[in-house]
């Protein structure tokens, strides 16, 4: 199996199959990180197009200094605070609710008051706490990578994260 | 360790960033106050409603609509040709685009040089984090996908060669 640099070096010199198996294994991370920062799944799918298809342009210049991954979330992320700057309603209201693909056929009421509940305090985050805490509670990366991502220090890391878990427990608190 | 102590290493444990030794501590600690234990819990809490938020499915053909939207974007934009004196580059191709490539690649290697001084990994870009690839990725309209013989690629590829690309 052909690694994720091997994949670019091909895409760098026009292979489009290598292109596609590269957003074949990483569309799913690119969504979900762009679903639960942006909280649409419309908004979620144009940025990581558009992400996927910067890499591809960048192709030529990408040099592997770190995990590919960690090039995608640094991608992804720098979209998704562009989208987030333009300041286009959705992002900041509270979203209408709409349905999950990922949720099975039965959804309790209590169940989807409780995604909506912590959507909302989610969405009350400034960006960079937002991205924090997206990128440590469901992309599971360390301190130490999520700073790479976000170009900052790992302490810098740490107080993005207590403070957005103070905000999300006030918002929390105040909805229930 | 006391209260004060664990209670500020408590966000970094929930978050699986303390080292063995030290987590230890935490824990050991924890099965005994129950005020350091009940923080804790309502950390471990958090982050489990945060966790049950649903992710996104991948949307039928996501893989091969991007690709179709980058061959696209290829045939619609082949390379982003240059405009001099009004004249597209192309169309002066032979002449114009080996004269400007010269004077480019004079001004080019002074700004290499100048640029190549700072520490750099071979194989990467002297300063270049990986921040800088991305936003590089990200702002990159103009340059991508030149047309064989133009000055852009004729430039680029002359840029590869001074970093060892």
């Amino acid at each position: 199996m052909l690694s994720d640099e091997q994949l670019m070096s091909r895409a760098a010199e026009g292979d489009m199959d290598a292109f596609e198996r590269i957003v074949e294994r990483h569309q799913q991370r690119a969504l979900n990180i762009a679903f639960r920062f942006l909280g649409r799944d419309d908004r979620a799918e144009d940025v990581a197009q558009e992400a996927f298809l910067k890499i591809l342009d960048n192709a030529p210049n990408y040099r592997p200094s770190a995990k590919f991954t960690t090039y995608l979330y640094t991608v992804v992320w720098r979209l998704c605070i562009d989208r987030y700057r333009r300041r286009e309603p959705d992002v900041l209201d509270a979203h209408p609710d709409r349905p999950s693909d990922a949720e099975g056929p039965v959804e309790t009421a209590l169940e989807a008051e409780e995604r909506a509940r912590v959507r909302r305090a989610l969405d009350g985050l400034p960006a960079r706490q937002r991205m924090a805490v997206v990128l440590k509670y469901f992309e599971e990366l360390s301190y130490r990578e999520i700073a790479r991502v976000m170009d900052c220090t790992e302490n810098a890391v740490d107080s993005l994260l207590s403070r957005a878990r103070r905000a999300l427990r006030d918002a929390l608190q105040e909805a229930e | 360790m006391n209260c004060k102590t664990v209670q500020s290493k408590l966000s970094a444990h929930t978050d699986g960033e303390l080292s063995r030794s030290e987590a230890a501590r935490v824990e050991a600690h924890l099965e005994g106050c129950t005020e350091c234990a009940d923080a804790y819990g309502r950390l471990r809490d958090l982050s489990d409603r945060l966790r049950a938020l649903p992710g996104m499915e991948v949307p039928p053909g996501f893989a091969a609509d991007v690709r179709r939207a980058a061959e696209e974007n290829r045939r619609a934009a082949p390379g982003r040709t240059l405009r001099l004196f009004g004249r597209r580059v192309d169309a002066l191709r032979p002449v114009l685009a080996r004269a400007a490539a010269g004077l480019l690649a004079v001004a080019g290697l002074a700004l290499g040089l100048a640029l190549g001084r700072s520490a750099a990994r071979p194989g990467e870009m002297p300063g270049e984090s990986v921040r800088q690839q991305a936003d590089y990725a990200v702002e990159l309209e103009y340059l991508s996908a030149s047309p064989p013989g133009s000055v852009t690629e004729t430039y680029l590829a002359f840029l590869g060669e001074a970093n060892g690309g």
